[in-house]
Order: structure tokens, then sequence, then C-alpha cells
């Protein structure tokens, strides 16, 4: 079975909100109740996407399984909903277009590390920008090479 | 993996029975501290079987406590639905997508209380 990601204790360190605070534990949790479909908020309280899905891995040495990573943007959901081929050539295509990262280390930008998740509730918290997501990458494709390019659009371009 | 990879297993008993399909994960953040902020979650049993409709209305694990009509009917239908611990798994079939669980998994061990 491919388990993707990396092992809990092996994700790399991030200043996650909450840093200083005493470590987050004890939660127990449904993952398709409590976790799937729920609102992602980013660090500056921009709705960022939902949850689409989860990524586990699985410690081959002791069986035991972690929820590694959330994952949201285009083709994700598709691929739980069943459209697996669709969903793997969305995720493809869309990174292929939009494969600009700000991030100088590589970073997945459908794949949101669980360490990077603080409040978990109705709404998800998480340590990362909207930017640095995938979620809202056709609209800022759209932006870029459309809207910008309409005359009266107020771009650069067209002053 | 995924966890909507996950939920296409089913679960079968040692004796070859078929106790129904992943419908949900039970997590419990007692792993490994990670990045000094938070533990792990930690998957700790795979709730098996049906359930699925009480599910989606939110009927479920004893969290909606009225009108008292609905949840006796709800907690009647997830009486069916077991709770497999992740340690009584003995063996990942990834081409069929089945879970086969080690010999001496107790049936009465598999409740919904965590």
């Amino acid at each position: 079975m491919g388990f993707g990601g990396a092992a809990p204790g092996k994700e790399r360190s991030m200043s996650a909100s909450g840093a200083g605070n005493p470590a987050r534990t004890g939660r127990v949790l449904h993952a398709t109740l409590d976790l799937l479909d729920r609102q992602l908020r980013d660090r500056n309280g921009k709705l960022c996407g939902n949850v689409d899905d989860l990524e586990i891995t699985r410690d081959d040495e002791t069986g035991q399984m972690f929820v590694s990573a959330i994952l949201c943007g285009p083709g994700i959901l598709a691929y739980r909903m069943g459209r697996r081929r669709l969903g793997r050539w969305l995720e493809d295509a869309n990174r292929r277009v939009h494969d600009t990262p700000r991030h100088h280390e590589p970073f997945e930008r459908t794949r949101i590390p669980i360490v990077f998740a603080g409040e978990i509730g109705p709404m998800i918290e998480v340590a990362v920008d909207v930017d640095d997501l995938a979620t809202h990458d056709m609209e800022r494709w759209t932006l870029t090479h459309i809207i910008d390019h309409i005359p009266g659009s107020g771009s650069r371009a067209h002053q | 993996m995924r966890i909507s990879d996950l939920l296409e297993y089913t679960v079968h008993a040692a004796d070859g029975t078929r106790l129904g399909k992943v419908s949900d994960a039970r997590v419990i953040q007692d792993g490994p501290v990670l990045a000094g902020t938070q533990a792990a979650f930690r998957i700790d049993a795979l709730v098996v079987g049906r359930g699925g409709l009480a599910e989606r209305l939110g009927y479920i694990r004893g969290r909606v406590e009225g009108p008292w009509i609905l949840c006796a009917f709800f907690s009647r239908l997830e009486r069916r639905a077991q709770v497999v611990a992740v340690t009584d798994i003995a063996r990942w079939d990834d081409e069929a997508h089945e879970i086969h669980l080690t010999a001496d998994v107790d049936r009465a061990r598999r409740t919904l209380e965590p």
C-alpha cells in the first residue's frame, strides 16, 4: 500500500500557532464526522478551503496509523467522491500550471501537515497563508491571465 | 494513503466473516509530540458496518439528545456498527481492499465507547 507523507515526528519544524504553549493532546475525534468537510481558516483569519481528504501514514514496524496531513484543493474532493482518475488528473494539472510555491522548502500546496492545525471545531485553524495553498489557484489564474487583460480592470498593464 | 482509500476497505474476522465496510476512524491525539506544539493524531480504531444514514444526519456516537424518538431509532440502527481496534488488525490485503483481523478479537469488545 502506498502510504504517503512523512511519519509523525519526522515532519519538518515550523512556527505553528500555539508555539510556546503546552503541547495539545488528548482530543478524541471521529475522522469523517469531526474533520472531513470542515472549513479551514488560515493564520490571518481568511477562509482557505475545506478539508477534502486526510492523509494517513502507517508505521510498518508498529502497525500504528496516524493522520499526517489535511488535503484540500483542486481534484482532492473528486478523488474522495470516487472519481479517482479525474481527481488525480486535476491535481496533476493544477500542480503543473501553478507550481510556484512561495516557500523556500518543498511544500505540497494541496497538503497541510497536521502539525499546522490548531483549533478544531466547526472551523479548523491552520498555521499557513491562504496564498500558499492551492485552494484558490483557479481564481488566481483567471485573475492573472484573463481579468487583468481586460481594459478597465485596473491592472498595471492598462494604466 | 488517504482516508477515502481507507473507507473502501471491508473488514473480515479471522474466520472469514465479513463484518462490513469501514465507515469512520476514531482518532486520538496521543501520539508523539510534533514540533513541540501538539501530539500526533493516532488512529485508534475503525468504525465498521452500518449506521450510514444515522451518521449523515449526525445522530451518532450519542451526540444528539433529542428528539428522543429519532435518537432511539438511530441509536438502534447504529448498534449494528462495530469498532475494531487498529491493534487487532492482522493483515491488509491492498489488492482486494480487505482488512483481516487477528483470531482472538472478541465481538463483545467492539463497542462504540472509547
